[in-house]
C-alpha cells in the first residue's frame, strides 16, 4: 500500500521526533508536569480559605477579643492584624479579600471589599456569617446537608482531556509546519523535486508521522492520568481516540497552511504562537469558560481548540457518544477542509 | 556505456530564457552536453548559473526555448528523466539528526533502481562514517554525503551546482577527485562554479556565463589560447606617480604586437603567444621610452584572464 519512499520518510519523521529532545519534552513531559503540579495543587477535598484583615481600635477589649478567638478557630479564615493604614494596600495588593473594622462594644462592624471580585464578596459573606452567629443569630429555617462526590468532578478530571487537546494542538501545529519550513529553508524540498519521488508523499509522511506521535502523546497523558490520578473514562475509548485523531489532523493541516510558503523559522514560530496563544488561554483547557461574557464565549466556541476540548471532555466526563457531538465535529471538519484547501493552494516547494 | 566522450548529446538546451519580474536572469542560453563529458558553467555570482541549472534540472520552466535530456522533455517524461539524473543543489542542508547511512537510504528509496548504500559509502570512502550523524561531520564530509545522495541511483547525468563552495582546499581536492572518477565512469557532468581552477581542472568544455548569457565556450586551453594568446607578461614601472595609461599608449605606438595590453592595479598585463620571445623586444622598447622597470613577470594565461578580457571585470570581485 505504501511506497518504499513513503515508508522511509515516515521512518524519518519518527526519527526526527525521537532525536529531538525538545519535541519529546513538549509532547510527553510537559503535559505530565502540568498534570502533576495542578493535580497535586487542586486535589483532595479542600475548602476555600479567605484572607481577611481585622482592625479594631481595641482588640484587648473583651468582646472584641472573644470574637477574634472565635474567628481564628474557623479553618476557612486566615486573619491578619495590622495598622489601619496598611489595610488598604493589602486589599489593593490582593493580600486580603476583605477588611473588617470591628467594634463589638458598639455592636457594629464595617466591611471594606471589592464587590466586583467574587473572592472578595465570598469572604465578606463568610466573615459576616460567622460574626452574626457569634452575636447570637438563630437560624429561622432548619437546613440539612446531603453531599455526594460525583466521579469525574475533580479538577484533575476536568484538566486531563483539556491537556490532551492542548498537547495535540502544540505538537501538531508547531511540529508539522516547523519541519516543513526548516526543510524549505535548507533547500531539501527543492532537492526532493529533483528526484522521481512524488512530492506529495512528503506531505503525507508528515500526516502519518503526526498520527504516530499522537499515539505517544495520547498514551503518555492517559496512562499517567489513570495510574497516578485514577482517571476514569465515562464514555467510549474509541470515540475519544477518533476525536483525538480528528483534532490532530485539524492542527496538522493548520500547521501546514501556516508553513506553506515561509522559509523563516522564527517568523513561523511567531505566526503559530499568534494562532495558538488565544486558544491556549480561552478555549477552556485550564478552567471552565462559563464565566466569560456571552459575546466572547460565542467567538471562542468557533476557535478550533474549543470543540476539541469540549468533545474530549464530554466523552470522558459525561460519557457522551461521538454521535451526539455533531456541532463540535462539524466545526473541526470545517477547519480541516478549509485549511487543507488553502494549504494546497498556497504551498510552494522553494 | 562508452569509455570516451561521445558526440551524442545527452542534454540539449536550445535558447532557454527565464525572467523574474521583468529581470532577465537568463537570456537565450544554448548548451549541449555529450555522453561522458564534463561541462563547466563558469561565471561570477549572479551571472545566471543557478537559474540555468534549475531550468535544466526541471525545477524551473523556461519562459522560452526548450530542453531535451536523453531525447525527452520534462513536460511529458519528467519521471523517466529524473530517474537518470543526479542533482546536487547549492547550499542544501541535509537532516542533521540522520546518520550518513540513513540519509543515503532515504534518497535510495526515491529511485526504482538504487545502488546498495554500502557500495556508495565505500565508493565515496565514507564507510567508517556510516553511523555518524550528519551534524557531527565536517563541511567536506557533508558535501561527500550529499554527493552520495545525487549518485545513489547511478545516474547518467549529474548536475553539480557549486559543489566546493565554502570548502577548505583539502576537502575541495577530495571532491575533485570524486568528480574525476565519475568522468572516468563515463558520467556526463554539468558543473557550475565560480572557481577558475576548478573549471580548468575538471571540465572538458567551459561555457563562460555573464549577465544571463554565454559569452564564450570551448575547452579551457582553447579559451586561453583564443582570448589570452597563451601567456601573460606583467610589468610595472619605477617612479611616482606612474601614468600606466600613457605608457600603454606609447608602447603600442612603437610596437603594435603589444596592443593586447590591460592595466591591472598600476601595472601592465600584456597577452602574447610566447612570452620568452617577446620579452627582449619589450625591454628594448621600454628602454627607448626612457622608462625604468620595477618588476617583470611572466605566467601562463588563466580562465580569470579570459574572463577579464571578455568582460573587463574580475570574476572574483563581481
Amino acid at each position: 500500500m505504501f511506497s518504499k519512499s513513503l515508508v522511509e520518510m515516515v521512518k524519518g519523521r519518527v526519527r526526527e521526533f525521537k532525536r529531538e529532545p525538545s519535541a519529546m519534552f513538549f509532547v510527553v513531559l510537559m503535559p505530565i508536569i502540568w498534570m502533576s503540579i495542578l493535580g497535586a495543587a487542586f486535589s483532595g477535598n479542600r475548602n476555600e480559605v479567605f484572607s481577611i484583615a481585622l482592625f479594631s481600635s481595641d482588640l484587648k477589649q473583651e468582646s472584641n477579643n472573644s470574637l477574634y478567638q472565635f474567628l481564628k478557630d474557623d479553618p476557612q479564615l486566615q486573619i491578619l492584624i495590622g495598622e489601619a493604614n496598611e489595610h488598604s494596600s493589602w486589599l489593593k495588593g490582593g493580600k486580603v479579600s476583605v477588611i473588617v473594622k470591628l467594634d463589638m462594644a458598639a455592636k457594629q462592624v464595617e466591611y471594606h471589599y471589592d464587590p466586583n471580585n467574587p473572592m472578595s464578596s465570598k469572604a465578606r459573606m463568610q466573615v459576616n456569617d460567622k460574626i452574626q452567629k457569634f452575636a447570637g443569630r438563630s437560624e429561622v429555617v432548619k437546613s440539612k446537608d446531603d453531599t455526594v462526590i460525583i466521579t469525574g468532578s475533580r479538577y484533575i478530571d476536568f484538566l486531563i482531556p483539556g491537556l490532551l487537546a492542548l498537547t495535540i494542538l502544540t505538537s501538531s501545529l508547531f511540529g508539522t509546519g516547523m519541519t516543513i519550513v526548516v526543510n524549505r529553508r535548507d533547500n531539501l524540498l527543492k532537492q526532493y523535486l529533483t528526484t522521481p519521488m512524488n512530492p506529495y508523499e512528503y506531505i503525507i509522511s508528515h500526516i502519518i508521522g503526526r498520527f504516530i506521535i499522537l499515539i505517544v502523546e495520547f498514551a503518555a497523558i492517559m496512562v499517567f492520568g489513570i495510574v497516578v490520578f485514577d482517571f476514569q473514562m465515562q464514555g467510549r475509548w474509541l470515540d475519544y481516540i477518533l476525536i483525538s485523531i480528528l483534532g490532530s489532523a485539524v492542527f496538522a493541516a493548520i500547521g501546514i497552511l501556516a508553513g506553506a510558503r515561509s522559509n523563516n523559522a522564527s517568523a513561523y514560530n511567531g505566526k503559530t504562537n499568534l494562532i495558538a496563544l488565544p486558544m491556549m488561554m480561552l478555549s477552556g483547557v485550564w478552567y471552565s469558560r462559563a464565566g466569560f461574557p456571552n459575546w466572547l464565549a460565542q467567538i471562542i466556541d468557533y476557535l478550533p481548540l474549543t470543540p476539541l476540548v469540549d468533545s474530549l471532555r464530554k466523552i470522558a466526563l459525561e460519557g457522551v457518544s461521538i454521535l451526539r457531538l455533531g456541532p463540535e465535529i462539524a466545526v473541526l471538519i470545517v477547519y480541516l477542509v478549509v485549511a487543507t484547501i488553502f494549504a494546497k493552494r498556497r504551498f510552494v516547494w522553494f | 556505456m562508452p569509455d570516451v566522450i561521445g558526440n551524442e548529446p545527452i542534454l540539449v538546451a536550445n535558447k532557454i530564457a527565464k525572467s523574474f519580474g521583468g529581470f532577465a536572469a537568463v537570456s537565450e542560453v544554448s548548451l549541449n552536453i555529450n555522453i561522458g563529458e564534463c561541462v563547466a558553467l563558469l561565471g561570477p555570482n549572479g551571472a545566471g548559473k543557478t537559474t540555468t541549472c534549475e531550468m535544466l534540472e526541471g525545477l524551473l520552466e523556461p519562459d522560452k526555448g526548450n530542453i531535451q535530456i536523453f531525447g525527452k522533455e520534462y513536460r511529458s517524461s519528467r519521471k523517466q528523466i529524473l530517474e537518470n539524473v543526479g542533482v546536487q543543489l547549492q547550499e542544501t542542508t541535509l537532516y542533521k539528526k540522520y546518520t550518513v547511512k540513513e540519509t543515503l537510504q532515504l534518497f535510495a528509496s526515491f529511485y526504482p533502481q538504487a545502488q546498495p548504500v554500502e557500495e556508495v559509502l565505500r565508493w565515496l570512502d565514507l564507510s567508517e562514517k556510516a553511523n555518524a550523524r550528519i551534524e557531527t561531520l565536517s563541511g567536506g564530509l557533508k558535501q561527500r554525503v550529499y554527493l552520495g545522495c545525487a549518485l545513489i541511483h547511478n545516474p547518467k547525468l549529474l548536475f553539480l551546482d557549486e559543489p566546493t563552495t565554502g570548502l577548505d582546499p583539502q576537502a575541495r581536492r577530495n571532491i575533485w577527485d570524486v568528480v574525476e572518477r565519475l568522468k572516468n565512469n563515463s558520467k556526463s557532468v554539468l558543473l557550475t562554479t565560480h572557481y577558475m581552477e576548478e573549471a580548468a581542472k575538471l571540465a572538458d568544455r567551459i561555457a563562460i556565463i555573464d549577465q544571463g548569457r554565454i559569452i564564450a565556450e570551448g575547452s579551457p586551453e582553447s579559451l586561453i589560447r583564443e582570448y589570452c594568446k597563451g601567456e601573460i607578461i606583467n610589468i610595472s614601472f619605477e617612479g611616482e606617480p606612474v601614468k600606466v595609461n600613457e605608457i600603454k599608449i606609447k608602447l603600442i605606438e612603437r610596437q603594435a604586437e603589444f596592443s593586447d595590453a590591460d592595466i591591472i592595479e598600476n601595472s601592465l598585463e600584456i597577452s602574447v603567444p610566447n612570452a620568452g620571445s617577446y620579452i627582449p623586444r619589450l625591454i628594448r622598447t621600454i628602454d627607448q621610452l626612457g622608462l625604468k622597470i620595477k618588476s617583470l613577470t611572466m605566467r601562463p594565461g588563466t580562465l580569470e584572464d579570459v574572463f577579464i578580457k571578455l568582460t573587463g571585470r574580475s570574476i572574483i570581485n563581481v
